[in-house]
């Protein structure tokens, strides 16, 4: 079963084309990792497919359905479910209401406590549920956003580099929830990630985007090995 | 609801309440209160939209203007109750809040808070020509009853205090529900952050939209009692920019987003306007009372944004 | 008809004047000045007393009074604005308003709140050109107005200066990694910005009688100018406010004086509703 669907979409600011006809699927169940270098065109397709940005031409399909005018708080609903680049959480609530505030609108009725609950306790988090943002270390904001996007209904994780930038055992844990989320609850993750030994060991299929065209797509062992890649990523990648 | 909350609001109401029956109160006082909760009940409301929904609505006198004006007009046009008008006011206010979202909350935050400057500025020329509707820029006069409770009109102001302090009780309750509710939650979600909200699955959009009507209803509710205790509005006093930043002082003296603090920061400002309208009065300046507005704002925006309320949050986390 | 077309695109050319600095005081910085009219107050009232009292022609304070408002502009930019750089938010905007009204109950202390008109030699001749009558006043300052935005232009297309503006309009971050001073840039700005002021209050003020309030009451026309060009463009800006000048005089013209500012009122809806980029504006990508 096809959980997501990009199909050619191109998007373009003021001439400079970032996306050029992307086409790819997500299977339901898979993880899948999103890289390529810096420009390549990842985040802009991240922000399309959360329906933040309007896609340019082409069309995004979730589970079976046309969603690429379809408003963000509605994919949402549906179980597309996201982080961001650069954390953002709900400064002035506590933890408990960052993720009430998504389990309101996702999960069904009084589930809303429950869900509250459940995804405390899954993220470890259910000790700092009274604490603001401010409070938390940089491990605990990450988890957090986790928490906040895949609490209620949550059938496809895009993950926008939420696991880099950590110390290894902070990264472990995580890789550990998403992992967990994957075969217990059946979520589809998604992951733009530039850490590499992160993205190994997470995916089973990774897509290479390269100014704005997918270059490669298959898995790790395969791609390790596709020159294009090599030239155009691993090079740079090597030395990070 | 915390006991100690209970006890120390539910005391202050019944205070309030009481003023009016110290014997021999000068009537003035009385005046003084009911100005004072009318202050708190537009800080109020104000507060649900800017404080909660973080939404810079600068010329939310148009509401106040806009149900004043009505309830008065249907009162001497059609001989309509104030209390059947009020009804009316309220759902003008809020049906031209909608509008106004309608028009500006797809766009960025600025725009919103530039088209409310703009509409109430608006407002004020509109009034002034409709001579015919609105009295022009001496304004409409309530055709007074005597006392006449079907009118909501009475002689001595102890019942508008009464009716008042009802209203500014149900504003703080109502709020700090806001506050734990589904609404309240997604208020405050896309004021800390519309991108974030709108990913969490909350329809941003709709949110202000509804945030802003019951905001205007509410501000409505207030133009409607200050109408029936004056008995007449006028341009200035419903539209004027001067009214839209006494909208706004309570709630930021007092500390945006919280219940209490509007009725703090209502008590301030009605003592800083006596006294500022004192000292205009008696050293006959023009201008000495915008002058300390202006500095009272400018100091409270600069130096403590949170207002009294986080100075108090702070005091009381610290020593612990 | 042609009178009021022409008297619109004159008034409108000040209009335009006063927008422009609002509204580079928002592409550069983010800041919705709304004390920008009140400093156009200020230099009317500056241009009038150097005029009754020390005898100054306005046209010579076209060159001084921009001065005095941009020193006044940067006092206030550091003591207030400096820290809201960035991004609006309401502090910011309520900062302006309470910024506004000082100035405003400033001057209503200093100067009294009557409203006056100053009387010079030229200020009320009349020419007659083809059936039209062109205020000499009215003229001179739209040729002055003209003459800015067109200096404004070009420093901000051509100067390193302006170059520097542009980025740090762009990109705050990324133009002080490339080395710009952005602080130093925003004074600069800012202090172009209220100095345009400077300029349209002394131009304004040969034929527009004023009082403390008359700063208030020009905002609507400039938040409306610079909504129409597209808020934080400079030209755009100008264009804007020509276009409020002619719809203003058009209306009073053909309905009524005393609703001239209404068809404003629903051109901006429209806009914020349909076209909140402007006129010239694109629709921002970040």
């Amino acid at each position: 079963m096809i959980s997501l669907k990009v199909d050619s979409l191109s998007k373009d600011f003021g001439g400079l084309k970032v996306l050029r006809d992307v086409n790819f699927t997500v299977e339901h169940g898979e993880i899948l990792g999103l890289i390529g270098p810096n420009g390549a065109g990842k985040s802009t397709l991240f922000e399309i497919i959360g329906g933040a940005m309007a896609a340019g031409r082409g069309r995004i399909e979730l589970f079976g359905r046309d969603v690429t005018r379809m408003p963000p708080h509605q994919r949402r609903r549906l179980g597309l479910c996201r982080t961001f680049q650069k954390i953002r959480l709900f400064a002035n609530l506590s933890v408990a209401e960052n993720i009430r505030v998504a389990a309101n609108e996702t999960a069904a009725g009084s589930g809303a406590d429950a869900a509250v609950e459940e995804t405390l306790a899954l993220l470890n988090l259910s000790a700092l549920r009274e604490a603001h943002p401010d409070e938390l270390t940089l491990a605990e904001r990450k988890r957090l956003e986790i928490a906040r996007a895949m609490t209620g209904t949550c059938r496809i994780l895009m993950l926008d580099e939420s696991l880099s930038g950590l110390t290894h055992d902070e990264s472990e844990e995580l890789i550990d929830v998403v992992r967990r989320l994957n075969r217990e609850r059946d979520v589809t993750v998604v992951l733009v990630e530039h850490v590499m030994p992160v993205v190994m060991a997470l995916a089973k299929r990774l897509i290479v985007l390269h100014h704005g065209t997918i270059i490669a797509d298959g898995t790790p062992e395969q791609i390790v090995e596709n020159p294009m890649v090599i030239e155009a990523y691993l090079g740079e990648g090597a030395r990070a | 609801m915390r006991r100690r909350d209970l006890l120390v609001g539910g005391g202050m109401a019944l205070a309030v309440a009481l003023v009016p029956f110290i014997p021999g109160i000068n009537s003035y006082y009385i005046s003084v209160i009911v100005r004072a909760l009318t202050f708190i009940m537009l800080g109020q409301a104000w507060n649900v939209i800017a404080g909660l929904g973080g939404q810079l609505s600068l010329g939310h006198g148009v509401f106040f203007g806009v149900a004043a004006y009505a309830v008065a007009f249907l009162f001497n046009g059609f001989g309509i109750s104030p209390w059947l008008g009020l009804w009316v006011a309220m759902a003008l206010s809020a049906l031209l809040a909608l509008l106004i979202g309608l028009a500006t909350f797809r766009s960025r935050g600025v725009y919103f808070a530039l088209a409310t400057v703009a509409i109430s500025l608006g407002f004020e020329k509109v009034a002034r020509f409709l001579t015919a509707y609105t009295g022009g820029d001496a304004g409409l006069a309530v055709n007074f009853r005597g006392t006449a409770p079907w009118a909501m009109q009475f002689r001595g102001p102890a019942p508008f205090l009464w009716m008042d302090l009802v209203v500014v009780v149900g504003f703080y309750l109502f709020t700090r529900w806001l506050l734990r509710s589904r609404l309240g939650l997604r208020l405050q979600a896309v004021r800390d952050d519309e991108d974030a909200a709108a990913a969490s699955g909350v329809d941003v959009f709709a949110t202000k939209m509804v945030g802003f009507a019951i905001s205007a209803a509410m501000t409505g509710l207030a133009g409607v009692l200050h109408v029936q205790f004056y008995l007449a509005i006028d341009p200035g006093t419903a539209f004027g920019l001067f009214q839209a930043i006494q909208i706004q002082l309570p709630a930021l003296i007092g500390g945006l987003g919280t219940a209490a603090g509007p009725i703090l920061g209502g008590a301030i400002a009605i003592l800083l306007s006596e006294a500022t309208n004192w000292w205009a009065t008696v050293s006959k300046l023009q201008g000495a009372d915008t002058l300390v507005y202006g500095v009272v704002l400018l100091g409270v925006v600069l130096f403590a944004p949170a207002g009294v309320m986080g100075f108090l949050r702070r005091k009381r986390a610290t020593p612990r | 008809m042609i009178q009021a077309l022409i008297s619109g695109l004159l008034l409108g050319g000040v209009y335009g004047l006063f927008s422009m600095g609002f509204s580079l005081a928002f592409g550069v910085m983010r800041i919705i000045n709304f004390a920008h009219g009140a400093m156009v107050m200020i230099a009317m009232y500056l241009v009038f007393y150097a005029y009754t009292l020390l005898g100054i022609d306005p046209l010579w304070m076209v060159l001084l009074a921009p001065v005095a408002i941009a020193a006044l502009g940067s006092v206030v930019y550091v003591g207030v604005y400096r820290r809201f750089v960035g991004r609006t938010t309401l502090q910011q905007l309520l900062a302006a308003i309470a910024l506004g009204l000082v100035l405003q109950s400033l001057a209503e202390l200093a100067f009294s709140p009557e409203t006056r008109a100053l009387r010079n030699s030229w200020g009320s001749h009349y020419i007659l050109v083809g059936g039209v009558f062109l205020s000499y006043a009215q003229a001179i300052a739209f040729a002055v107005a003209v003459i800015c935005v067109a200096l404004v232009e070009l420093v901000l297309r051509f100067t390193r200066w302006g170059q520097a503006i542009r980025a740090v309009a762009d990109d705050a971050e990324a133009a002080e990694i490339v080395g710009q001073n952005a602080q130093a840039i925003n004074l600069g700005a800012f202090g172009l910005a209220t100095g345009l002021a400077g300029v349209a209050g002394t131009v304004l003020v040969t034929y527009y009688p004023f009082n403390p309030v008359v700063g208030f009451s020009l905002m609507p026309i400039a938040l409306i100018a610079t909504v129409l060009g597209g808020l934080g463009s400079v030209g755009g800006a100008f264009l804007g406010g020509i276009i409020c000048g002619i719809v203003q005089q058009m209306t009073s013209a053909l309905w009524a004086p005393a609703l001239q500012d209404l068809p404003l009122y629903g051109l901006l809806l429209v806009f914020l509703a349909f076209r909140p980029y402007g006129l010239f504006g694109r629709r921002a990508a970040h």
